[in-house]
């Protein structure tokens, strides 16, 4: 069996400095690795394994050429020790979905620390669409999270990230969470982020926001309307980070920039959901190679 | 506004002041900066601040093409706008700063900075924005000395203000600006 209770000594020390290193899992609190590797022709029948850790997954009905995989909790997530690692890997022109049934809850940690690693491979011209419900840090967690991404040139990630400030009534925990998405080689993005009380009063982190909504468009460049209030960064090179900053974790205000990501970079994906009426952006809107400003010179 | 500063040197003039340290080292080692130039852009998703970086950085480049003609001529394309960072850590190799002092450099202007504007925003005294910078050094030496010693630019700090970049976009998308970047 994976994981353990709630039970077991807790992880020494303060809370982790920023940029620190992911602690691995100790005999313990083994690492729980969740394993998805979609493979297989392009434009053949696709080849899915599965190993599942701390969650399990199930094989959704394909849609569109698009194989979907939900992620389903075996056990109470997130507790002291817990060490959940997801690693994808989808090969070149292949589609993958990965659908979360529930959000998940960071629950007080008395002392006791967690970590949640993705580590995503991207093939040539793939794409992987992750839509993922919030992640509520509770007061009395701490958390470290990682999302590390690697794509391939032409392949693209349409990633969402939804961090909540406590459960209802409460101040919150402590999460530092890192994203190093690389392009082709070179870095893409890298961020690293304090969701904590402390960086919720701070006027020039969250500015009093409890909630932070971000879809990540990482290899093509987010085009389209998004919705009113919400920030959109065009990184340098091609990708995209549309942001809100929320009082409450509401679904609904960024999923439809996911669908509508989504429909701009795979134009042969229908999305059959209720918001079929987005469009996408122009056609193969940041499926170009990297146009991104290099002012560099050599000494 | 000193704990904006404060907040600052913490991400994203830590992110800056990295980035013209391991300018300045792979200067000296007669290294490519184009890795440092990537780094620093994927760490900075706010293309208005990456706008203002690199008019600065065009605007310290005039100027030390003039000061340092033989240590910098042809090492940035004629014509290019590589980011404040980029110039201060050549600027710093050229001129004998050793790391700490390229870091403190790039700490101690963003605070100036911030001082400076908000004399200009508010009717202050400016003996007040000065207290301010002096009471801000000891996190300037922090931020400084967290930095010092980097030479990947992997290893270049990555925290983000998120709110401070919205800021940024906002004020670029104004009519009514009252600073470039």
């Amino acid at each position: 069996m994976y994981g353990t209770g709630p039970t077991g000594p807790a992880d020494a020390g303060g809370p982790a400095p920023v940029d620190a290193p992911t602690p691995a899992g100790t005999s313990a609190h083994p690492v729980m690795t969740t394993r998805i590797a979609l493979s297989g022709p392009t434009g053949g029948r696709a080849r899915l394994d599965v190993a599942g850790g701390a969650l399990s997954c199930r094989r959704l009905p394909d849609e569109d050429g698009t194989v979907r995989v939900a992620l389903v909790a075996t056990q109470a997530l997130l507790l002291a020790g817990d060490h959940v690692r997801i690693e994808l890997d989808v090969a070149p022109g292949l589609v993958l979905e990965v659908v979360e049934i529930t959000g998940t809850v960071a629950y007080d940690m008395q002392g006791g620390r967690a970590s949640w690693d993705v580590d995503v491979q991207v093939g040539a011209g793939a794409l992987l669409v992750w839509d993922a419900l919030p992640f509520v840090v509770a007061t009395g967690a701490d958390v470290t999270r990682s999302a590390r991404v690697e794509l391939a040139e032409g392949a693209v990630a349409v990633l969402r990230e939804t961090f909540v400030l406590g459960r209802t009534g409460e101040a919150g925990g402590l999460l530092t969470t890192s994203t190093h998405a690389r392009l082709a080689g070179r870095p893409l993005l890298v961020e690293t982020l304090t969701v904590s009380p402390e960086s919720r009063r701070d006027p020039a982190l969250l500015g009093g926001a409890r909630c932070l909504d971000t879809v990540t468009v990482l290899g093509a460049r987010y085009e389209d309307d998004a919705p009113a209030g919400a920030d959109v960064l065009q990184l340098d090179r091609p990708g995209t980070l549309v942001r809100t900053f929320g009082t409450d974790a509401h679904r609904g205000d960024l999923a439809v920039t996911v669908t509508r990501a989504r429909a701009a970079v795979s134009p042969s994906v229908v999305d059959v959901g209720s918001e079929s009426t987005a469009v996408g952006g122009p056609a193969g809107s940041g499926r170009t190679l990297d146009g991104g400003g290099r002012t560099t010179g050599t000494p | 506004m000193p704990a904006l500063a404060a907040t600052r040197l913490r991400t994203v003039t830590a992110t800056e002041a990295g980035a013209a340290v391991v300018a300045r080292h792979r200067w000296l080692d007669r290294r490519d900066l184009a890795p440092v130039a990537d780094a620093w852009a994927a760490r900075t998703p706010s293309p208005a601040v990456r706008d203002a970086a690199r008019r600065l950085g065009r605007g310290y480049l005039r100027l030390a093409l003039a000061l340092w003609p033989g240590d910098l001529a042809g090492a940035f394309a004629p014509g290019s706008a590589p980011p404040r960072p980029l110039v201060a850590g050549a600027i710093g190799a050229v001129a004998g700063l050793d790391a700490l002092q390229v870091a403190l450099l790039v700490g101690y202007d963003d605070v100036q900075t911030i001082a400076s504007a908000a004399l200009k925003l508010t009717p202050l005294d400016p003996a007040t924005t000065t207290r301010w910078v002096l009471d801000l050094h000891p996190a300037v030496a922090q931020m400084a000395a967290s930095v010092a010693h980097l030479t990947d630019p992997d290893d270049i700090p990555s925290a983000g203000a998120p709110m401070t970049d919205a800021w940024a976009q906002a004020h670029a998308g104004t009519t009514r600006r009252l600073f470039h970047g």
